[in-house]
């Protein structure tokens, strides 16, 4: 009887004062600068993350693991595409592994989730997916944005009104949620305030394997579809439409993300002559550019995306951000007060990133058209390269962050029915 | 030794066991491990309300998502949207809950077996529909976000505490339900409902009323989850939010009160620690649930109830023996 107390009893409080006095952290002088990354290598953007995991290594080949006189050790952990997921993941970066900045997340709405968890930390947090709002209407101290969602549509659509006036009646699809929202708003709002017409919108789920009920349904009077694909349907959509008969009948605009690298591979010529628009092309032809591919072919065997490159660029950003603090990233404030002041050019494969000090960066956008090389490969041939885009394109900011923010049913759809 | 004395041995243990795990430890343990064992008693609320009608009175409901998910959403929805105090989120939050499972409760109750675990998936489905499309108030795929803590919580440890607190209410609550006459009768009703009927019991209004009370508490996880997660988005609410409560519940052991607690210990720790170790965190995880279904149907608790009473068995059987052998001599 009494060695079952002591076992029960005693065993435990002496296990825990065991602990108590293991726990306590050496106190070292300056460890390394550490940096936490959020991914999704499962799940319906597992490709995604795989690109962004090679972008990885790209970057450790180039850049190394130490910056201003500090080594740098990197913390990945995985949301497996779930966005309430990303939360706890977050948690854990800033809780047990203590990381200094935190990178990364797919999904616009992931940005949106972890966004206040930044202020809550005090943990610097350079959000890669582009939730519009954190740069614009819920702008948080420590937390920015590598780009906004609408960024590349809202430039795009000044080109499309502009070079292809023939167009009339343009079509909007997207997928429902942030990113879909966000990507066709800034197109519509742009296009629309520039004389253009939207005549149709439709958003449909993520996760959706059948396209036939949204196709069969395109209002045959339109000029143009203005398509934003996520995860796996940019796999799905291209095909179906084509089997649908629709391939040639109107003319294909989009988000970039349609016919990014990290699956152009595996399209086929049905997505020939598409023009899309992004912050990015594996085909620029700049010295950073090239030296990026080369390096990133070596580990995934393909060309890199703009996931890869943003997950690349974004890592580049933090560490000039770094340098420019001479290392001491202890210091969370001055930390971040250097990343929102940051003007990147050397480096980056999609060209200079430069602060606009609401929270994300002006970037270059590339008008890419989906062509054939000669060795029958397929590529974003650049048409068009739109410099030193802002969040808030032309607009003044104060008047932009005035309206409501890109959703689901804003803009509202004025030409619809008709 | 006597089963009675195991027993006792075993639940002294088990105390022992919890006590320190999550009012110990936290004072001495990383944040991030308290983050991780409130994460366990949410879930444990949740399985073991699962529990009363999967383990005890034999009702497998695949949308206890729906339940936990308007309690979520609507603490969510008072907070954000209309500012309201933490109690009143409380109230709301339960509130919603158990008019959604009195509503649907009164849908699925009229089926059974398999029948009636399409019937709540699908009623289920309902509030995911409305979590998703209901933009204005759910904002639709992308959740709520920006949820904050009443001050007195903020605090990761002091949060753990108050949900533990909530917990071992919860959890005293159902022991002596489970042992009630009403406990008896689901039990009964479980075992064989048309005799139940013959004796004049209201089989389907103690269903009801269980349905009701699983609700309840469900909701009530849901409201602690919007706080703890600081988020809530239509994945909250999806089917494999109620596949893991049913998970979890299978995995400890259903009609056993612990059960169901170490089932969400089991699967929250498996959840969060895996993927610190292997990309393939998902293949190492279903091997688990696998062989555990497979070799444990009962459960753990199961299977560790089995092992004792085989080794009493044999320890009791080598008793005799030896006292024939001594009277033969």
């Amino acid at each position: 009887m009494n060695r079952l107390i002591v076992r029960f009893l005693v065993l435990p409080i002496v296990i825990s004062f065991v602990a108590l006095l293991t726990s306590g952290e050496a106190i070292a002088a300056k460890g390394p600068i550490k940096i936490g990354l959020l991914t999704s290598t499962k799940g319906v953007l597992a490709k995604h993350g795989s690109d962004q995991m090679n972008a990885l290594k790209t970057f450790k080949d180039i850049h190394g693991e130490k910056v201003a006189g500090r080594s740098v050790k990197f913390f990945v952990e995985d949301n497996e595409s779930k966005v309430a997921l990303s939360v706890t993941r977050v948690r854990k970066l800033v809780t047990r592994d203590k990381v200094h900045v935190i990178m990364g997340g797919l999904f616009g709405s992931t940005g949106y989730a972890i966004a206040p968890l930044a202020d809550q930390y005090k943990t610097p947090t350079l959000i890669w997916s582009c939730p519009d709002d954190i740069s614009k209407r819920k702008r948080k101290r420590y937390a920015l944005t590598y780009f906004s969602c609408s960024q590349p549509t809202q430039a795009f659509a000044h080109w499309v009104r502009t070079t292809m006036p023939e167009i009339k009646k343009v079509i909007t699809i997207g997928p429902d949620y942030a990113f879909g929202h966000e990507s066709t708003g800034g197109f519509q709002q742009v296009y629309e305030d520039m004389g253009g017409k939207v005549v149709q919108k439709m958003y449909m789920p993520i996760n959706t394997v059948d396209y036939g009920p949204y196709i069969s349904k395109l209002r045959k009077d339109a000029d143009a579809l203005f398509v934003t694909l996520a995860g796996a349907q940019a796999l799905r959509f291209p095909k179906q439409l084509k089997e649908a008969g629709l391939g040639n009948k109107y003319v294909i605009l989009g988000n970039g993300t349609n016919t990014d690298e990290f699956v152009l591979h595996a399209l086929g010529d049905e997505v020939l002559g598409w023009i899309t628009a992004l912050i990015y092309s594996a085909n620029l032809q700049t010295e950073a550019n090239q030296k990026f591919v080369k390096v990133f072919t070596k580990h995934a065997k393909k060309d890199p995306g703009y996931y890869a490159e943003g997950y690349f660029g974004a890592l580049n950003i933090i560490y000039k951000a770094i340098e420019s603090i001479n290392g001491d990233v202890e210091d969370r404030d001055k930390f971040i007060t250097a990343l929102k002041k940051m003007k990147v050019s050397k480096g980056m494969p999609g060209g200079a990133k430069k602060s606009d000090g609401y929270g994300t960066f002006n970037t270059n956008v590339y008008v890419r058209i989906v062509t054939k090389d000669e060795t029958g490969k397929k590529r974003n041939k650049v048409i068009k390269t739109i410099p030193n885009v802002s969040q808030f394109w032309t607009y003044p900011p104060e008047e932009y962050m005035k309206r409501p923010p890109y959703s689901r049913n804003y803009p509202p759809c004025k030409n619809c029915g008709k | 030794m006597s089963t009675e004395f195991v027993r006792k041995w075993g639940i002294g243990f088990t105390i022992a066991l919890g006590v320190f795990l999550f009012v110990v430890y936290p004072m001495i343990g990383d944040e991030f491990t308290v983050i991780i064992l409130t994460q366990c008693v949410i879930w444990g609320i949740l399985a073991s309300s699962l529990n009363l009608m999967l383990g005890y009175t034999g009702l497998a409901s695949l949308g206890h998502a729906a339940y936990f998910g308007s309690g979520a959403y609507a603490a969510a929805i008072m907070s954000v949207h209309y500012q309201s105090t933490f109690l009143e989120a409380l109230a709301v939050s339960l509130l919603v809950s158990v008019i959604v499972t009195a509503v649907f409760a009164l849908v699925a109750l009229r089926a059974t077996g398999v029948y009636f675990l399409m019937i709540t998936f699908a009623l289920a489905m309902l509030v995911w529909g409305l979590a998703y499309r209901w933009d204005s108030m759910t904002g639709g795929e992308n959740g709520i976000a920006g949820i904050t803590r009443p001050d007195f919580l903020t605090n990761t440890l002091t949060f753990h505490y108050f949900a533990l607190l909530i917990g071992v209410g919860v959890f005293l609550f159902f022991i002596s339900l489970v042992r009630s006459s009403f406990g008896k009768t689901l039990v009964g009703i479980r075992e064989s409902e048309s005799r139940m009927q013959t004796l004049g019991y209201n089989v389907w209004l103690h269903k009801y009323i269980i349905y009701l009370i699983s609700g309840f508490f469900s909701g009530l996880a849901g409201f602690l989850w919007v706080f703890y997660n600081s988020y809530v988005a239509p994945t909250d609410v999806e089917l494999l939010t109620s596949f893991n409560a049913l998970l979890m519940v299978s995995l400890g052991g259903p009609g056993t009160l612990i059960g169901p607690v170490l089932g969400s210990a089991i699967f929250v720790f498996l959840d969060n620690t895996v993927n610190m170790y292997t990309e393939r965190s998902l293949t190492v995880i279903g091997i688990v649930y696998i062989t555990v279904v497979l070799f444990a149907p009962k459960g753990v608790v199961g299977l560790i109830r089995q092992l004792i009473e085989a080794k009493m068995k044999k320890t009791e059987g080598l008793g005799e023996e030896e006292g024939k052998n001594i009277s033969e001599a």
